[in-house]
């Protein structure tokens, strides 16, 4: 009867067997966090930003990619349902609905664009001319109404911006998509 | 007790590796990985181009690579594709496309299942396509109501198509007013 509680007096005393525990060294765990951190460094430049879609915007989608022309002398201008923001910095023009009916908005608009496209044309190379043309990027959210896009691509035009681009979404399925959505 | 010099430096042999401390180190790589993680960019941008040039291609590029006369340039004809999303009540405008061919009546294509019909608009551009083998331009003019996704898939039809220049236009809409008397 005493036996057992003779060997449990004496455990502690006892030493004790070392278990195989498992421990995940933290300079392996470093060495993984470096590798991650110089690859996300690579891969993510402010610049791709201003190309990105903006947030709360949906692209419409399209089959093939193309590049811009050139970056460097490209306005960009994102029409919300619920505002407008032209430029890199996400100036803030107003609504649609502001656009649509306040004439002097517009004439605003115009007058920002035919600035921001002089300051592109000035920036000239040693044979003066424009190293880049004027390029508006219109990001635009899949639900507005066509007329929005058709005044904007008119006060491009009128504000000296030879090329005009879409920002959209890349969808290479996006035909069969469509078919399976209509009952084909 | 004092010991030996060489039992000494047997003693220090056995003692642990010096680690450095990298827990500020980790707390500064759990912070900067999330964040770079949201600013990475996962879905691929596209662009669409748009061509503001008059006229067709090659005037542009003033028969230097056609070698046709002036009369065959003028056979290349100007295609049109107008897209609608309302029904007006004289009945000539219905939500669909349409498509517009010098010396040809007028294609009609209405939506199907309440979706607007991009399959049966690829095998008309595709058909289009086979009997202009060498024309680039088609103009694209949607209505004021029509959504900005429908006029992208439309365009982008156009380019897979291989029209390579697509002018975009606004419908004209004109009123005529009839004299009472």
């Amino acid at each position: 009867m005493n036996q057992p509680k003779y060997s449990r007096d004496l455990k502690h005393l006892v030493p004790k067997k070392p278990r195989d525990e498992w421990n995940l060294s933290i300079i392996s765990l470093v060495d993984i966090l470096t590798i991650l951190l110089v690859f996300l460094l690579a891969n993510v430049s402010v610049e791709g930003q201003k190309f990105s879609q903006p947030n709360r915007m949906t692209f419409p989608v399209s089959m093939k990619k193309r590049d811009l022309l050139e970056k460097k002398g490209t306005m960009v201008v994102q029409l919300y349902p619920d505002r407008i923001l032209i430029g890199d910095r996400g100036i803030y023009f107003g609504t649609l609905n502001e656009f649509a009916n306040n004439p002097l908005k517009r004439t605003e608009i115009l007058k920002y664009l035919q600035t921001t496209a002089l300051k592109i044309l000035e920036d000239k190379d040693e044979s003066g001319n424009p190293r880049t043309p004027p390029t508006l990027l219109i990001q635009a959210d899949r639900s507005i109404p066509c007329w929005y896009i058709t005044e904007f691509v008119s006060l491009g035009t009128s504000a000296y911006y030879e090329y005009i681009y879409f920002a959209t979404l890349l969808d290479t399925n996006w035909l069969q998509h469509s078919a399976l959505s209509a009952g084909r | 007790m004092a010991h030996p010099p060489s039992a000494r430096r047997g003693q220090h042999r056995f003692s642990p590796p010096k680690v450095p401390d990298l827990v500020p180190l980790m707390n500064l790589f759990l912070t900067i990985i999330p964040f770079l993680l949201l600013m990475l960019i996962v879905t691929q941008i596209a662009m669409i181009a748009l061509n503001f040039t008059q006229g067709t291609a090659n005037e542009k590029q003033g028969g230097g690579l056609l070698s046709g006369s002036q009369e065959t340039q003028k056979k290349i004809p100007e295609i049109t594709i107008i897209i609608m999303a309302s029904q007006d009540s004289l009945g000539t405008t219905f939500p669909g496309f349409e498509i517009r061919e010098p010396d040809k009546s007028k294609d009609t294509l209405g939506l199907l299942n309440g979706y607007y019909d991009f399959v049966k608009l690829d095998v008309k551009l595709k058909d289009i396509r086979q009997r202009y083998p060498d024309l680039q331009d088609i103009s694209v003019a949607p209505y004021d109501d029509v959504l900005y996704d429908t006029l992208i898939k439309t365009i982008d039809l156009c380019r897979e198509n291989n029209f390579s220049n697509i002018h975009y236009k606004a419908p004209q809409v004109r009123y005529f007013a009839q004299e009472v008397k």
